[in-house]
This record gives C-alpha cells, sequence and structure tokens, in this order.
C-alpha cells in the first residue's frame, strides 16, 4: 500500500517534555474510513499523539504524513476536537458563532462569513441536536451539549480526519450516542476518526480499529485481532475487565 | 467685554480639547482592554504601562524633548523591551509568569524613578512636565497630544476591525486558531504591540501608575452586563468614554487632582455598581 493511501502515517515517533519520553518510537500506519480509539493509561501520550498529528507539539524524532504529505500540506484535511475544558466556557460567545469558528479556516484571512458558512453551521447544529440554542451563550449549555458544539465546529470544517480528545469525558448520554453514531456516519462516508478514549468497556461497540499505548507502541489493529486481555494488561500494568 | 470672550472661548475650547482627548483614550484603551481581559493578561499590562516610564525618562534625557510623539515613542520602546524580557526569562527558567511580570514591573518602574530624580536636580525648565507622566493630567493636553491619540487609537482600532474574527478565534482558543493556519505567534505580537501603542498615548491623560486601569475597568464593568462580544465591546468603549470624560470634569472641577486617579475612582465606582447590580452571578 502506498504512504498516500493511508490517512495518516506515523514513523518513529518519539516526543519528549523537559527530556523526559512521552512518545517512544511510534509507528502506525491509519488506513481511511476506519473509526479508530487510541487507549492507554494516563501520561500514556494519548493527547501528545493527537498534537503531534496536528503539529501543535514537536516531536524528538519521526515524521508523521497526512495522505503521504506533511502536515502543512493537508491542514485543511484535519478537524480537531479538543477536550471540552480547554476553553473558557465563560468567553463571551453564542453556540452559532462558536461553531462558525470551524468554517474559519476556509473562509481566510479578513472575510467575513458567507451564506455557505452559515448554512454549513446551520446543518452542523441539526446534525448534533443543538438547533434550539444557536443563539444562547456557550456557558448555558450543559457539559455535554458543550461537547457538542466542538463536535459541530469539526464538522463544519469539512475535513477526511477527525480527531477528537476525549469526547465523552462527563458527558450525558445522549451526547455519547449523538457523538457516537455522528462518527459512525462519518466512517461509513469514507472518513477516518481517531479518538482519544479512556472507557475500555465501550471500545468493542464503538471502534474498528485500537492503537493501545503505553509511551510506547503496545498494540495496534483491529478490535478483534488486537484488543484481548493481554495487550490490555500489558498497556496499563494490571489486569482490566474488557 | 472684549477682553472676557476671548478668554472664555479660550476656556471653553481647552475644555472640549481635553474632554475630547479623554473620551477618545476611554475608548480606544476600553476597545483593546476587552481582549486583554479575554485573554486574562491584566497583569501584563500593568507591568507594560509601568515598563514605559524609564522610556520617557531616557529619551527626555538624551533629546530634552518636549514633543509627545518622541516621548510617546521612548515609551513604547521600553515597553517593547520589557516584554522581550519577559517572554525571554518566561521560555528560559521555570519561574511562572505572574511572578516575572511583578519582578519586571517593579525594576522598570524603579530605574524609571531613579532617572526621573536625576532629570529633576538638572537646571532644566521642561523637566516639570515630565511629573505628569506619573499620575496623569490630562488639562496640560494640547492639540498635538489629541492629534496623536486620535492617530494611534484609530491605527488600533482598525486592526482590530479589520482582524476581528481572527482575533476572537485566537483568545477564544488558541490551539484551535494553529490547527486551522493562524500563525498565533504573530498575532499575539500583533497585538502586544497594538496594547504597548495604547498604553502609550494614555500615559500622559492617566499616567504609568494607572493606565492598566483604563485598560482592564471599562471591560471588567461591561462583562457584567452583557455575554455577546460585540456588545461587549461597544459598552466597555462607552464605559470608558464617560468614565474618563466624568473624571476629567471632576480633576479640573476639584483643583490640583491628577487626573489619573479621578478616572480611575469614577471607573472603579462602575465596576463596583455593576458587581452588585448585574444579574449575572447573582444565584437563580
Amino acid at each position: 500500500m502506498l504512504m498516500s493511501e493511508f490517512a495518516v502515517s506515523i514513523n518513529n515517533l518519539t516526543v519528549a517534555y523537559n527530556n523526559k519520553p512521552v512518545l517512544w518510537n511510534i509507528n502506525a500506519h491509519i488506513p481511511s474510513g476506519i473509526l479508530l480509539a487510541v487507549a492507554g493509561p494516563n501520561g500514556a501520550g494519548k493527547t501528545t499523539l493527537i498534537k503531534s498529528i496536528l503539529e501543535l507539539v514537536k516531536p524528538v524524532a519521526g515524521t508523521i504524513q497526512i495522505f503521504g504529505s506533511p502536515y502543512a500540506h493537508q491542514r485543511n484535511q484535519i478537524a480537531y476536537v479538543p477536550q471540552r475544558m480547554s476553553v473558557d466556557w465563560q468567553f463571551p460567545i453564542t453556540v452559532f458563532d462558536a461553531v462558525m469558528m470551524g468554517r474559519y479556516g476556509n473562509i481566510g484571512w479578513f472575510k467575513r462569513p458567507g451564506d455557505a458558512d452559515i448554512i454549513a453551521v446551520h446543518t452542523a447544529l441539526q446534525h448534533v441536536g443543538l438547533t434550539p440554542y444557536a443563539q444562547c451563550h456557550i456557558s448555558e449549555l450543559s457539559g455535554g451539549q458543550q461537547q457538542r458544539i466542538f463536535l459541530a465546529r469539526a464538522l463544519v470544517q469539512e475535513a477526511s480526519i477527525y480527531l477528537l480528545d476525549e469526547p465523552f469525558i462527563g458527558v450525558d448520554s445522549v451526547t455519547e450516542n449523538t457523538t457516537v453514531l455522528l462518527l459512525k456516519k462519518l466512517r461509513d462516508q469514507g472518513k477516518t476518526i481517531i479518538v482519544v478514549h479512556h472507557d475500555l468497556q465501550t471500545i468493542r461497540k464503538y471502534f474498528d480499529w485500537v492503537l493501545l499505548l503505553n509511551v510506547e507502541r503496545i498494540a495496534y489493529g483491529t478490535v478483534e485481532q488486537v484488543f484481548t486481555p493481554e495487550t490490555v494488561t500489558a498497556a496499563f500494568g494490571t489486569a482490566m475487565q474488557l | 467685554m472684549n477682553s472676557y470672550f476671548p478668554e472664555f472661548i479660550r476656556l471653553y475650547y481647552t475644555s472640549c480639547l481635553v474632554m475630547l482627548g479623554t473620551c477618545m483614550l476611554g475608548i480606544f484603551s476600553a476597545c483593546v482592554g476587552t481582549f486583554v481581559l479575554l485573554r486574562r493578561q491584566s497583569l501584563l499590562c500593568d507591568a507594560l504601562s509601568h515598563a514605559a516610564l524609564p522610556g520617557i525618562a531616557c529619551i527626555f534625557l538624551l533629546t530634552y524633548s518636549k514633543n509627545p510623539a518622541v516621548l510617546v515613542a521612548g515609551g513604547a520602546i521600553s515597553g517593547t523591551i520589557s516584554i522581550l524580557l519577559i517572554k525571554g526569562i518566561t521560555a528560559r527558567t521555570p519561574l511562572a509568569t505572574d511572578t516575572i511580570l511583578g519582578i519586571m514591573l517593579a525594576v522598570f518602574f524603579g530605574c524609571g524613578l531613579v532617572i526621573m530624580t536625576e532629570i529633576q536636580k538638572k537646571p532644566i525648565s521642561e523637566q516639570a512636565m515630565l511629573n505628569k507622566f506619573i499620575f496623569g493630567n490630562a488639562s496640560t493636553l494640547l492639540p498635538a497630544d489629541i492629534a496623536l491619540i486620535a492617530l494611534i487609537g484609530f491605527l488600533v482600532i482598525s486592526c482590530i476591525i479589520l482582524c476581528w474574527k481572527e482575533f476572537q478565534l485566537i483568545t477564544f482558543d488558541a490551539p484551535f486558531a494553529r490547527t486551522l493556519g493562524y500563525p498565533v505567534y504573530l498575532f499575539d505580537i500583533v497585538f502586544t504591540l497594538l496594547l504597548i501603542l495604547t498604553i502609550s498615548i494614555g500615559l500622559q491623560t492617566v499616567g504609568v501608575i494607572l493606565m492598566s486601569s483604563m485598560l482592564i475597568a471599562p471591560a471588567a464593568a461591561a462583562r457584567q452586563w452583557t455575554q455577546q462580544f460585540k456588545q461587549l465591546i461597544i459598552l466597555a468603549g462607552a464605559i470608558g468614554a464617560c468614565a474618563s470624560m466624568s473624571g476629567t470634569f471632576l480633576s479640573s472641577y476639584l483643583h490640583h487632582v491628577p487626573t489619573g486617579p479621578m478616572i480611575v475612582i469614577v471607573l472603579s465606582s462602575i465596576v463596583f455598581f455593576s458587581l452588585l447590580f448585574s444579574s449575572r452571578y447573582k444565584p437563580t
């Protein structure tokens, strides 16, 4: 398979903070059209892996390619859903405007959003069930609804690869179900979804592929093949119930 | 009568000029201050305004110029040096940013006071006018000062309007902005330069010690009344304008009261009123 046929190719990636490695020699070639869980214990480097793909952190060694090209050339192909607590939810902005930010990459510098952008935002809000809250302030929404704002913001980017960092932490069951259905729908459309996920119980139910990390790569492949009690024990250092 | 009218007109003209200057300053600093408040950079604001003093004193010592543009340039240069030092020390040491800001604020202000003391020992008639840069004195504003406030203020506001959506995005979620390809670091530099320019034009009116309140207080008061970004900036600008004009009026009415402290007292009253009577933090 050619490198350009993989959505994301991670080659010998090593990342360190203050000379302490958080990711060590990671290799993973992620094909298009899959729903991949990145799992591992706290401090395993899951979020760092996502940030490395987005070039938000600089690796010590190794490369990451998006459809065979560097990230800088493929930026528009990737949509990012950060952890909910990464922003100030008291910021004076409506739900609609927060979702519109996802279009800013397409709109370009100094320009104002056009009709197509407005339609895209309304459509995304409808997909995540937030249409009635479009003109509400972002702080008026529950934790789960706030997470769905980020999801809608990623949807309007109309990307090929979606990176989600712990989207199910502290959210209600409605949000979790809506998100999973939406991600599966995107997967069926050929999009690649990479999710940092902490709940081992739901990996089999939600995901096709899994990357088990604990600084190093412990296991990578389809859930049926590699998500076994042995690999999970190797990643977490203790036997976990699956 | 002949002598009365020209004097009356002159006083009226001077008052209008001073009011115009402080009003513009109130609007411009409140607009920039809204971003400072949302970026949680209030202490940086304070450090930058204190850091302007040695620059003003040094440029005076070098040129003996009373030209506001020259003195403002001096303030802007030392403000820029201070931010470079702050960023450099933050990147290279494990010290927390607020610790570095606190140290820089004191160091630059201390240097400024030392240079000012040395200047006061010199037999130069113009040196007395430097004192207004500590507490501010709007009554000494001349048409050239007003023109400078207007010029720099419009430049700052034009930049904010032009990059409105970019500044809003970066203030709300900088990492996400980086993933979209926005040069967040460049925007940070541009914003800091706009902040330094805004601080510089306010020093003569409000003084280095209290200039940060001029930026932060209107936004803090307005924040209690609205959850909309555009409304917040407009309301902060209106509060800044009203407080500046009222403070200037009270300062001239009460005689020998510096303008800076008077404006800050009015602004603080509006902040406390907003905290007490807005519904934002009341239990529902």
